[in-house]
């Protein structure tokens, strides 16, 4: 007997993130999706990030790698509060995944800003909203000027897009005039920024962004 | 490879739906898979033949179709097929507003006895 089921697979993805998402809103909380290759720089960024932002806001992270707690262990002198995920294996996260962290945790649900930096791969991730309000997608100087037509779908669903290690332009060939025009073709919407968790080159606009993108938040809830 | 959770989330969902009408056995699956999905669709083959064994579904033969994207033009408003790799427009060369068909992955029916 055939039996029509019709059903998106990706349905239970969703309705995990729209789950996400309601406590979040019910909390006032500001969710980042912080996506990019291996290497290209997210704990370095987060790390000054964290810094500049602890002054006047409670930022927690949610740190996702494959094995190890070296990243929270360097992130956590900055957080409010800091929680490891180890997929042991698997490429990308899952709403279900983040959402048992959050709907329990006292202390991550009374943070400002909710980082999630996710597993370094520009694929996958790029397929499960984690119920996030945004996606930042990062690529470095370093690894080459292709990176937004080789992996289109990263940046086009992102609503910020960071060129991190800009200090070591001068040693890379990287054509930022060119991957800018890229990026303006996948995703016109998308704020851009350079930055150098070096040198703190175009740290502050992108904790400006971020302290705006709250104070939106909050303003549509309270409005 | 989240080839590997796509093949586990499907067998999940036919065995939970198989076993409530009371099947012992699934013999055939039908999956469409968006070309914007990421998810080959030989290693899907591959991931549903071994993660099936000692299942209902082992055995069962498995039709993956490819489904060719399609999206609204945010200038235009016509329903387009989007040019690689930035997905524009092929007639005004500007971003799609919003895929309608090939960005998802699609349980449509499975033969059980």
């Amino acid at each position: 007997m055939r039996v029509y089921l019709s059903k998106d697979l990706r349905e239970a993805n969703r309705s995990g993130a729209n789950a996400n998402r309601e406590i979040l809103q019910e909390k006032r909380i500001l969710m980042v999706n912080l996506i990019g290759s291996p290497g290209a720089g997210k704990t370095s960024l987060l790390e000054h990030t964290l810094q500049n932002l602890s002054k006047s806001r409670r930022a927690s992270v949610i740190e996702a790698d494959l094995y190890t707690a070296k990243d929270a262990q360097r992130l956590e002198p900055w957080c409010w509060e800091v929680i490891q995920l180890n997929t042991e294996g698997a490429c990308h996260l899952e709403a279900g995944m983040i959402g048992r962290i959050i709907e329990d945790n006292e202390a991550l649900l009374a943070s400002d800003i909710i980082f999630i930096e996710n597993i370094g791969n520009l694929i996958c991730p790029a397929e499960f909203d984690l119920g996030e309000d945004l996606r930042v997608a990062m690529m470095s100087a370093t690894e080459g000027s292709d990176k937004p037509s080789k992996y289109p779908l990263a940046f086009k669903g992102s609503q910020a897009i960071l060129i991190s290690k800009i200090d070591l332009l001068p040693y890379c060939d990287f054509d930022v005039a060119g991957v800018l025009e890229e990026l303006r073709l996948a995703n016109e919407d998308a704020t851009v920024i350079q930055v150098s968790a070096k040198t703190g080159e175009g740290v502050g606009q992108w904790c400006q962004w971020l302290e705006q993108q709250l104070e939106d938040k909050r303003k549509r809830l309270s409005g | 490879m989240h080839e590997l959770s796509v093949a586990e989330s499907i067998i999940e969902t036919v065995t939970r739906d198989a076993t409530e009408r009371g099947f012992g056995k699934v013999n055939r699956l039908s999956i469409t898979i968006g070309e914007l999905s990421m998810v080959n669709v030989d290693t899907l083959a591959f991931a549903l033949e071994h993660l099936t064994k000692d299942t209902i579904l082992e055995g069962a033969s498995f039709n993956l179709e490819r489904e060719e994207a399609r999206g609204r033009c945010r200038t235009c408003g016509e329903d387009r097929k989007p040019t690689p790799p930035f997905f524009l427009c092929p007639v005004c060369g500007k971003g799609l507003a919003s895929f309608s068909r090939g960005d998802g992955i699609h349980l449509d029916y499975y033969e059980g006895e």
